[in-house]
């Protein structure tokens, strides 16, 4: 359960590391307003906060939460 | 509480490094994808929102600064790869140990505390930088380019509350904090690079990279420098870009990364930290900038081109820049202090650093400080350079302090307060100095330290001799 929590949170941290690069790039060939580009980059930057942090550093949660999402895909360093 | 004496505090110096004190074994070595990630994220910070800014009032001209970048950061991965890397791959040893073989436990001290300063200082114009984007909050006007004391109680208030939530948070979790950082590095390239395309339109038409060059070379890298501002050649770009991590390459701070490369060729890998860090993103804090009325406003800046998430991205990157800093500057602190606890230190360092911050002539001149903390411990690298390297071939003794059990290296300190007098007396540019003074630490130290050796076996050989008769 917790190793697909940590899976889901590296697929949203990347989507949203995705949504940074190419919303700019649709206001530079003007796709969108520049309004609409700040909200979804305000946005990617909450979820990657959020899921990034638990993806990249689930020791940050304490040694259980680190031990159970060892062998979870998306795992930066597996045992 | 124990008395200080100096080889109490050398003591305690050597306690505090103790775990890194034998040299990397085979089995510790890392892989070259380690190292492109560690250089990846050293080299995007506070400090970036500023220096890109920086490069647009001095006037530098479009095509000065993308060949000048290109160049410069060669040169700084070449001198990780040439010199960094070699010394520290053939001593597995950290600059310390290294140091303290060659230049004894005295002058390990001074560097370290000179170090510690430096840090400070470095710790505190990120501070700074940080408080520009939360006094956006708050209406606050930033201070002026000619600034040096602060130039309002509002700019006071504002660093010493930004100050203090970074030292009180630094004193609560610096693991935690560390380990959060590497969070933010992916998201901060995004910033540099989303801030800078989402600007570019707001400068004109752009369809094509010619339309872009046209851009780049009329509205924002004009070759004009603002009023009271130098004006910058490719020169001084090529220099800036070279000396700015001087003291991790020339200086060898990065002997503590590279010690556990498995070849010296792994210094090359330096190039994943210096082309994002120093070519993409101070590219895209100068577009950033010129967008931005050309003031130097990193919190308004990063706002305009970002929203919220750019005025949090100074805030963090300042943040999280500034907490290994003060990490580091304590570290060094902890050995002239009577056993004080870490947070005890990390408050002391933390102090002196938010105290600094409230200047903001540190964090306006940060190009000339960071060319200044470069050069101040240059000398100390041509040392362990010449003993590493030019001794053997000279037939001098390496480790002659080590082997006579001395405190300190009497040309190695010679060395280094001739030189930075010297290089200071030079009427040249202050970008420029470190490079001639460099040579010219080498070929001191080398001719004091062949007079030191042979004047000290004159005189051993004089007491044999007396005690013989």
């Amino acid at each position: 359960m917790v190793s697909k929590l940590l899976n889901v949170c590296a697929v949203f941290a990347i989507t949203s590391l995705i949504v940074g690069v190419v919303a700019p790039l649709l206001v530079l060939v003007g796709r969108i307003e520049m309004k609409t580009y700040l909200f979804w980059l305000n946005l990617a930057t909450l979820v990657w906060f959020v899921c990034g942090t638990v993806w990249i550093t689930p020791q940050l949660f304490g040694h259980r939460f680190d031990e159970m999402t060892r062998q979870a895909f998306f795992r930066f360093k597996k045992k | 509480m124990g008395k200080l004496t100096f080889r109490s505090i050398t003591a305690k110096l050597d306690a505090l490094y103790e775990f890194d004190r034998e040299p990397v074994t085979e089995d510790k070595l890392l892989n070259g994808a380690k190292f492109a990630a560690f250089f990846a994220g050293e080299h995007v910070a506070a400090t970036e929102f500023v220096i890109g800014p920086f490069f647009v009032l001095h006037g530098v001209a479009a095509f000065d600064l993308f060949v000048g970048l290109l160049i410069g950061n060669l040169l700084a991965v070449l001198s990780w790869t040439f010199i960094c890397a070699p010394i520290a791959v053939r001593t597995r040893l950290t600059l310390y140990w290294y140091l303290r073989r060659i230049g004894g436990p005295g002058v390990t001290l001074i560097y370290n505390v000179a170090n510690a300063v430096l840090y400070c200082i470095l710790a505190g114009s990120m501070i700074s930088v940080a408080a520009t984007a939360i006094g956006l909050g708050f209406h606050l006007p930033t201070p002026a380019l000619t600034d040096v004391y602060p130039n309002s109680v509002a700019w006071v208030l504002i660093v010493l509350a930004t100050g203090s939530i970074v030292v009180l948070l630094a004193i609560l979790g610096f693991e935690k904090l560390s380990q959060f950082s590497s969070v933010c590095v992916p998201w901060l390239f995004i910033i540099f690079f989303a801030g800078a395309v989402a600007l570019l339109p707001s400068f004109g038409q752009l369809s094509s990279l010619s339309d872009f060059w046209h851009i780049a070379s009329t509205r924002i890298w004009t070759g004009v420098a603002s009023p009271g501002q130098e004006k910058f050649s490719i020169w001084h770009i090529i220099f800036f870009a070279w000396f700015c991590n001087l003291a991790m390459h020339v200086d060898l701070s990065d002997m503590a990364t590279l010690r556990y490369a498995k070849k010296w060729t792994y210094g090359l890998y330096s190039a994943f930290g210096m082309y994002p860090g120093h070519y993409l993103a101070w590219i895209c804090s100068g577009v950033m900038m010129a967008a931005v009325a050309r003031e130097m406003n990193p919190g308004l800046m990063a706002f305009t081109a970002a929203g919220f998430a750019g005025a949090l991205a100074v805030v963090v990157a300042g943040w999280t820049t500034a907490n290994p800093t003060m990490y580091r500057a304590g570290l060094a602190l902890q050995t002239v202090t009577p056993n004080w606890p870490r947070w005890k230190i990390t408050l002391i360092a933390g102090t002196i650093t938010t105290i600094l911050a409230c200047f903001p002539v540190f964090f306006l001149r940060l190009l000339d400080f960071v060319a200044l903390y470069g050069l101040i411990l240059m000398p100390i690298g041509a040392v362990v350079f010449a003993e590493h390297w030019i001794f053997p071939r000279l037939g001098l003794q390496q480790y002659w302090v080590e082997r006579r059990h001395a405190n300190f290296n009497i040309p190695a300190l010679l060395t280094w307060i001739i030189t930075l007098v010297i290089c200071f007396a030079l009427p040249i540019h202050l970008f420029f100095k470190w490079l001639p003074g460099y040579f010219l630490a080498l070929v001191l130290y080398s001719a004091a330290s062949y007079v030191w050796q042979a004047r000290t076996k004159t005189e051993l050989l004089m007491e044999v001799a007396a005690d013989g008769q």
